[in-house]
């Protein structure tokens, strides 16, 4: 009795129901419905009269009643997950009986109709009060791509998705807009229900001077091909189950398991692909004018011996006019100097990756279990840089008795890489000497010849640069990472309506890092003459246990109520460790025990773990209106004793309103509202102030103060949310719409916030800022073309947008900078969106001209207005997907875009000033006799267009300035090489035949297809020499581009062989 | 019903079992395994020692940055200092480096000897302290002195206001005598962490003390009467009388412990020695100059233009000497040889009894054997006529020039005191900007006037703007 009128409570919170209304003619329809293959009851079957308010769940016995139908001609519609939806005609005559049977089909479950949840909790799509979309693990592995991360581009709304251009390297993956201010913006990964690390490292060795490593974003270890499905849960409202780290949204993967091939039965199934890859864009190189200043050049010793020889700049004389200079390779002698346009396109190797993968599919009723082999290799466009991962997978579950259900899941993934490259602003990136660079060299002269006969490096410059092929494949580095993700549950069914499940899964890896720079590397700080090397590990685990009760009582008539009650305990260990020999005894031998010098070593341990119990409910009206509530609490071991508990509720309603209306043209049409907090805690030791120890000066120890103040008063973060949305299907379900706005703020973060280094201090950690995000998601899918001969063509398409706004920050504090690059600083500043760049800008005068100095070149000291140059973030992105399908063919074609955006590029910003790319010819068009410019006296070099000072009144500038002078100015100013990123990328395009069956039935196969398969292959874009989607590292510093890689284009073919048994 | 029982009781279990250890024993695993929380003074001495004399003696304040500008050492290719492109990434590591860094560990060592009431870690700490703020208030001026450094004790909203100079100024002469005055040879002190004096007592009253000339005579020209009478009780309570008792932080060349210079050499060579040194030490046939440079590939002495972008071939020009640029080169942070300068300088302007041409003598060949100059080499310099002292304000002249090639690799003091005497007479280069003004300050760093608004804007309008042409208090040369 209790029971009953706590519904009627939520009821008439919900409103006066248009159901419970009734008119006055009405009749009464009862009947039984039956599973047509077994001819048992069924159960929770949804019985409704279409075009009316009124409907009924059948009961354990199969039997319904629906009261109050209106009289007249009625079509009885049921409806049960699993089942064939079934109609039938009747006449209802007022105060009559009329009775009708069915007798439901079983079907294969769609997967479309199911999505997962928070918490592995699968639901039908219907039943969804909040914005999850789901890509089928066919469509993720349609192209192939190493990184499962790059994969999803294009493919979601509201997720925008920057990826670096270096082969294994990472993709940073944000949803809905930056919540935190430095804090992590990514969103949780979980995989079969166990959440995984993303974290990237970027090195053990610290900063001591080189580049860092990309080492990629941990997710991308998962093998594509093992995945069933991805679910992701976009906005804190879907996520909120999965506590405080799923504010930024979740991504949950489910691997396949055995049933999941149930046509196939027990089976055997093979795939494969190759791709060969090559850079999508080179930057455009000018060829006139090779290496040197002011068109002066000559080679001795490549280190100023010479004329200009250490100069690694293309002011030199002009070539290919006849001109002998002695270079690099010419010991002395006089040597043609001329061009070699393809001198960085000759760099690049073809890459080729390749893909297989096994698996093998064993089903009886009572168990079922899916094994599978994938090996992935890659060897990059990048000469000596490899990349290869091997995975084993099991899924298997099993019914140990009636009751108890068993299933496990395994992933072993053995990742080992080899050269990676360097990043951003060091010699240590191959990218380095192509941009500053000779435009002369050959590079054919370096390829494999890499010594002087003195043990020396062989080179085209001796002071600043390495030889491309020195950085690449001299000074190696290597990786192995081992990680093993694994879970274990038991289910079991108390009653038909209640189960208990109890699970613990966890993700452990330990990654082996190695890097050496031999004797004779140049341009690195740390790297003594006799070479040095840096070697480190690194492990992490996260362990979650958890319970579930899930309750579905059925009994509650027009209400079906499921209830759901846990708890989970996540403990997260990370240590690393890792020793630096910046100098060794014999040159080559790069082991601790030929150190000569104290190595320097670093260690670091930390521990978290969080407590959670949590509940969520959900009520059914007639399967039209939908009513969730969750709630969970934390407690944290990062926070205050006396702040360590946290609760945070959700509230989300969803409601089928084509059950109820027809709508002309309207299949099905819902809305959905909802309304949630998540709350979070702070990193690791940010209580407490530490001491930070530095290697002893000549054997006496230092221990300094940390420049971070902690804080022992920390309050949990927040994040509140709300969305609403609507989903769609028109015209006989061809066009399908899926629209959600959001509205998401988060307070009190804990931030280090800047403080005064007067106070001895550069930052305290403090609950302070918010950010907030607004925008609207689209999802469009249409079918234009279903032709009777077979023929399809569906759309998929997606439009996000999102607007962020640093309402809050710390005190009077009007900025956080988030980071610092060359002169451009990325911030979080008050009152305007996150991700602000700011940089010098021309100086300009009243009307907008760019005002010269007297030396004709735009006015470039630090007293030029500092000012917005961008942000980083897009004005929107889309994705657009195209599959056309006839017989045993499939084309699918899928292009994507971001829409405004800026990105700053150092590849432009150097090149420029160094002279070597194509944009730093203007004002060098003509040279004399000896290759050198024309001088400013006699008509060469440029008139800036612009304006001078005289007097203090501008005038129309009439300065000549020289080229050399003129471009290596511009870089004093961050304004010209700020661009807008918009891009148009055709990222995938895959042509698949799939074999028909009186030929595969020929040779003994169940199933065959081949396809063609391209990614990345054309690009529109007005940013010149780069390609606008970078990303030099996945923090929340974006925007920044320096000597990217260039982005691979990648062509191949797929097969996959399923052989008959 | 069997049934409902066994589910009761699992879930009453499992509930139990994490309702319980929800919230216990989580803090526990919240402690910070890796660093301590509370350190010696021994461990943070060293390191303010150390960082404090890289920050100004080192390759980017000192040979990047005001070295430039007083032209003892120029830059190659990259121009950009040397013509007075100020980055404010520069200017803010020096302010945070200086601030955030040995200051803060300084203050903590003075808090530690006062609570465990050890006078000698105390002073130790203090006369750190002052030679640090001295040299912060002379690069910007109006600075936070007497609220400053106070983060953890403080409350949180994180301004600190500044002091004047004035203010500055009169406290570090009154902590510096005290720090001196406090000192008790024999009582516990700091030894191996003191890579200064090894924990000798009597060098750290003599450095106090010397140090509190340098501050003094900085006030020559706006507070001559209570600068002469701390000079002369500073002068009275003992200071630096030979090179042995120079405070220096020896580097060592073991590959890590190594000068700052040689260090950024390894892997950058792009300065070399100014054309206005190398033009004076030959003008004057200074024995100093193959210590200073080394000669060119055609065995010259040729130094570089600053701030030209003509911009020579390294090859043509000297590069810093060897004794300045290797592993072990000491940072020189007070030599006796300033003290007579200071010495000369005070009873030139009678602020002290002496003979100001003795003691410049006596200054000069403190330098150069410093430096390993043979002493008869010595005698021949100071033999010449040109270098004999003039007295008055041609005498001033000769101070203000030997002074500034005495400090040479002490980038910050040359500058301090260039813009006091000014001299020698230096002209900005010919490519740079500034309208041909050399600057005499930094600028205060972008962050700090946005996390710190209210206090500097104060203190930017007390100083007449604080631009880099703006003078500091004392600077009315």
């Amino acid at each position: 009795m209790r029971k009953r009128k706590w519904i009627a409570a939520i009821v008439m919170a919900l409103g006066a129901f248009p159901g419970c209304l009734w008119g006055q003619a009405t009749g009464t329809v009862q009947g039984r419905v039956l599973d047509a293959g077994t001819g048992e009851p069924l159960s929770g079957v949804q019985v409704m009269v279409v075009n009316t308010r009124v409907g009924a769940l059948s009961g354990e016995d199969g039997q319904y009643q629906v009261l109050n139908v209106p009289a007249g001609t009625q079509v009885v519609r049921v409806i049960l997950l699993g089942y064939q939806a079934d109609d039938q005609s009747i006449t209802v005559a007022q105060g009559g009986v009329v009775r009708v049977d069915f007798s439901m089909t079983q079907v294969a479950v769609e997967l479309e109709g199911l999505v997962v949840t928070a918490l592995g909790i699968e639901r039908q799509e219907r039943t969804l009060t909040t914005s999850v979309q789901q890509v089928g693990g066919n469509e993720l592995a349609l192209v192939p791509d190493a990184n499962m991360v790059a994969s999803l581009s294009g493919k979601l709304a509201g997720v925008s998705i920057f990826n670096s251009n270096t082969a294994g390297g990472s993709s940073r993956i944000v949803i809905r807009g930056a919540n935190s201010l430095t804090g992590n913006n990514q969103p949780l990964f979980v995989v079969d229900g166990t959440p995984v690390s993303n974290s990237v490292g970027t090195g053990v060795f610290g900063s001591r001077g080189y580049a860092a490593i990309d080492y990629g974003n941990a997710i991308q270890d998962i093998n594509p091909n093992d995945i069933e499905s991805i679910s992701v849960l976009k906005g804190p409202n879907a996520a909120a189950l999965y506590g405080s780290r799923a504010a930024n949204g979740a991504i949950i993967i489910t691997t396949k398991s055995g049933r999941g091939d149930r046509a196939v039965g027990s089976g055997v199934s093979v795939t494969g692909s190759m791709t060969f890859d090559d850079p999508l864009k080179l930057p455009d190189y000018q060829n006139q004018y090779g290496q040197g200043w002011n068109g002066r050049y000559s080679y001795v010793d490549g280190k100023g011996g010479g004329t200009y020889d250490d100069y690694d700049e293309s002011w030199g004389p002009r070539l290919d006019i006849g001109l002998m200079i002695p270079q690099f390779f010419s010991e002395g002698q006089l040597a043609p100097w001329e061009s070699h346009p393809n001198n960085v396109q000759d760099f690049f190797e073809t890459g080729t990756t390749g893909m297989v993968n096994a698996s093998l599919n064993m089903g009886t009723e009572a168990a079922s279990a899916r094994l599978s082999i994938g090996r992935f290799d890659q060897n990059g466009m990048l000469p000596g840089f490899r990349l290869q991962r091997t995975t084993f997978g099991v899924n298997a579950s099993g019914r140990l008795t009636d009751r108890l259900q068993a299933q496990v899941t395994a992933q072993y993934l053995n990742v080992d890489g080899a050269n990676r490259p360097g990043q951003g602003y060091s010699s240590d990136n191959p990218m380095f000497g192509f941009v500053w660079g000779g435009r002369q060299v050959d590079i054919n002269l370096l390829r494999g010849h890499l010594y002087n006969d003195d043990g020396s490096q062989f080179n085209w410059n001796n002071r600043w640069n390495n030889n491309p092929y020195w950085v690449a494949t001299v000074n190696k580095n290597w990786d192995t990472r081992d990680r093993v993700i694994g879970t274990g549950s038991l289910t079991y069914q108390f009653t038909p309506w209640l189960s208990g499940m109890v699970r613990s899964g966890t993700d452990w890896y330990q990654d082996n890092r190695k890097r050496i720079f031999a004797a004779g590397t140049l341009g690195q700080s740390g790297v003594d003459p006799n070479g040095a090397f840096g070697e480190g590990t690194v492990f992490r685990q996260e362990t979650n246990t958890d319970f579930l009760i899930t309750a579905n009582p059925s009994d509650f008539g027009d209400f079906k109520v499921t209830v759901n009650a846990g708890g989970n305990r996540r403990d997260t260990n990370y240590r690393s460790s890792d020793v630096y020999v910046r100098d060794l005894v014999i040159p080559g031998l790069y082991d601790l025990g030929n150190a000569a010098v104290t190595p320097e070593l670093g260690d670091w341990r930390e521990q978290q773990r969080v407590n959670s119990l949590y509940a969520a409910a959900q009520v059914a009206f007639r399967n039209y209106l939908f009513l969730d509530v969750t709630g969970r609490n934390d407690w944290s071991s990062t926070l205050p004793e006396d702040n360590n508990s946290y609760f945070y509720p959700s509230v989300s309603g969803g409601f089928v309103f084509s059950d109820l209306f027809d709508v002309p043209g309207l299949e099905y049409g819902k809305l959905r509202a909802g309304w949630t907090a998540v709350g979070n805690d702070a990193a690791a030791f940010a209580l407490v102030d530490p001491y930070v120890a530095s290697t002893p000066f000549d054997g006496v120890p230092r221990y300094s103060a940390s420049t971070s103040l902690r804080n022992f008063d920390l309050k949990p973060e927040r994040t509140e949310a709300w969305e609403v949305g609507g989903e769609f299907q028109f015209l006989d379900d061809r066009l399908g719409l899926d629209l959600t706005y959001y509205n998401k703020g988060t307070f009190n973060q804990i931030v280090p916030a800047q403080i005064s280094a007067l106070t001895g201090f550069t930052s305290r950690y403090v609950n302070a800022g918010t950010i907030r995000n607004t925008g609207v998601e689209v999802q469009l899918s249409a079918t234009p073309l279903r032709m009777e001969n077979g023929f399809e063509w569906e759309i998929y398409g997606n439009y996000s947008k999102n607007n962020s706004k640093v309402e809050e920050l710390y005190g009077d504090l009007e900025t956080i900078v988030l980071d610092t690059y060359y002169g451009v600083s990325v911030e979080a500043r008050k009152g305007e969106p996150y991700g602000q760049m700011y940089g010098r800008l021309y100086a300009r005068d009243g009307a907008g001209n760019i005002i010269v100095g007297s030396n004709g070149n735009p006015l470039n000291s630090s007293s030029n207005p500092v000012g917005v140059v961008g942000n980083y973030n897009p004005d929107w992105t889309g994705g657009l997907g195209n599959r056309l399908s006839y017989g045993g063919l499939t084309l699918n074609v899928l292009i994507d875009t971001r829409q405004g955006g800026t990105v700053f590029s150092m590849t432009n910003r150097y090149g420029v000033r160094s002279g070597v790319l194509a944009a730093s010819l203007v004002g060098r068009e003509e040279s004399d006799e000896n290759g050198v410019p024309i001088p400013t006296s006699e008509g060469g070099g440029l008139i800036v267009p612009g304006v001078k000072v005289v007097n203090g009144d501008t005038v129309p500038n009439d300065i000549r300035t020289a080229a050399q002078s003129y471009h290596r100015s511009l870089s004093g100013i961050a304004e010209p090489f700020a661009y807008d990123a918009t891009f148009v990328k055709l990222r995938e395009i895959r042509l698949g035949y799939e074999v028909p069956r009186n030929l595969t039935d020929r040779m003994r196969m169940a199933r065959m297809s081949v396809a063609l398969t391209g990614r990345n292959l054309f690009m529109w874009t007005d940013v010149p020499n780069i390609d606008p989607e970078t990303a030099l590292n996945s923090g929340n510093a974006q925007g920044f581009e320096w000597g990217q890689l260039p982005s691979q284009r990648s062509v191949g073919f797929s097969v996959s062989i399923t052989p008959g048994l | 019903m069997k049934t409902r029982i066994a589910q009761r009781a699992v879930t009453a279990l499992v509930l139990t079992a994490v309702v319980s250890g929800c919230g216990e024993g989580l803090t526990d695993l919240n402690v910070n395994p890796n660093e301590p929380v509370s350190v010696g003074a021994e461990f943070l001495l060293p390191a303010a020692i150390v960082s404090g004399a890289e920050r100004l003696h080192g390759s980017s304040l000192n040979m990047d940055m005001v070295g430039l500008w007083v032209q003892h050492y120029a830059e190659h290719r990259y121009t950009i200092e040397d013509r007075f492109e100020i980055q404010d990434g520069t200017v803010s590591g020096h302010w945070s480096s200086i601030f955030a860094g040995p200051l803060r560990n300084l203050y903590e060592v003075v808090e530690k000897g006062r609570e465990a009431e050890r006078p000698n870690e105390v002073a130790v700490g203090t006369i750190l302290e002052s030679w640090l703020f001295q040299a912060a208030t002379d690069l910007w001026g109006d600075v936070g002195y007497s609220q400053a450094l106070l983060g953890r004790e403080s409350p949180p909203d994180m301004t600190v206001v500044y002091d004047t100079q004035q203010e500055i100024y009169d406290g570090l002469l009154s902590e510096l005598a005290a720090a001196g005055a406090m000192i008790v040879p024999s009582g516990p002190k700091i030894t191996k962490g003191d890579l200064i004096y090894g924990g000798d007592m009597e060098a750290w009253r003599k450095f106090a003390n010397s140090l509190r000339l340098r501050v003094a005579m900085r006030l020559s020209e706006v507070n001559s009467i209570g600068a002469s009478a701390a000079f002369a009780s500073a002068l009275g309570a003992g200071v630096f009388t030979s090179n042995a008792d120079n405070a220096v932080l020896r580097f060592v060349d073991n590959g890590v412990d190594v000068h700052p210079i040689y260090g950024y050499e390894r892997n950058r060579d792009d300065h070399s020695i100014s054309a206005t040194l190398v033009d004076t030490l030959k003008s004057l046939s200074d024995p100093r100059l193959p210590i200073y440079a080394r000669p060119n590939a055609f065995g010259e002495y040729v130094g570089t233009k600053n701030g030209d972008q003509t911009d020579p071939p390294l090859t043509e020009v000297s590069r810093i000497g060897t004794y300045f640029s290797s592993a072990a080169t000491p940072a020189v942070i007070m030599s006796y040889s300033e003290v007579l300068f200071l010495r000369a300088e005070a009873a030139e302007r009678g602020w002290v009894a002496g003979d100001a041409g003795d003691l410049y003598e006596q200054a000069i060949t403190a330098a150069m054997s410093q430096i390993g100059v043979a002493s008869g080499d010595i005698e021949a310099y100071l033999a010449q006529p040109s270098i004999q002292y003039q007295g008055g304000p041609a005498g001033l002249a000769q101070l203000g020039v030997q002074k500034w090639i005495s400090l040479f690799g002490n980038g910050p003091e040359a500058y301090a005191e260039w813009r006091r005497t000014g001299y020698p007479n230096l002209q900005a280069g010919p490519d740079a900007i500034n309208d041909g003004l050399i600057p005499v300050r930094l600028p205060y760093p972008d962050r700090e006037r946005s996390l710190n608004r209210v206090a500097v804007e104060e203190a930017m309008a007390r100083q007449g703007g604080a631009t880099i042409n703006s003078r500091l208090w004392w600077n009315v040369r």
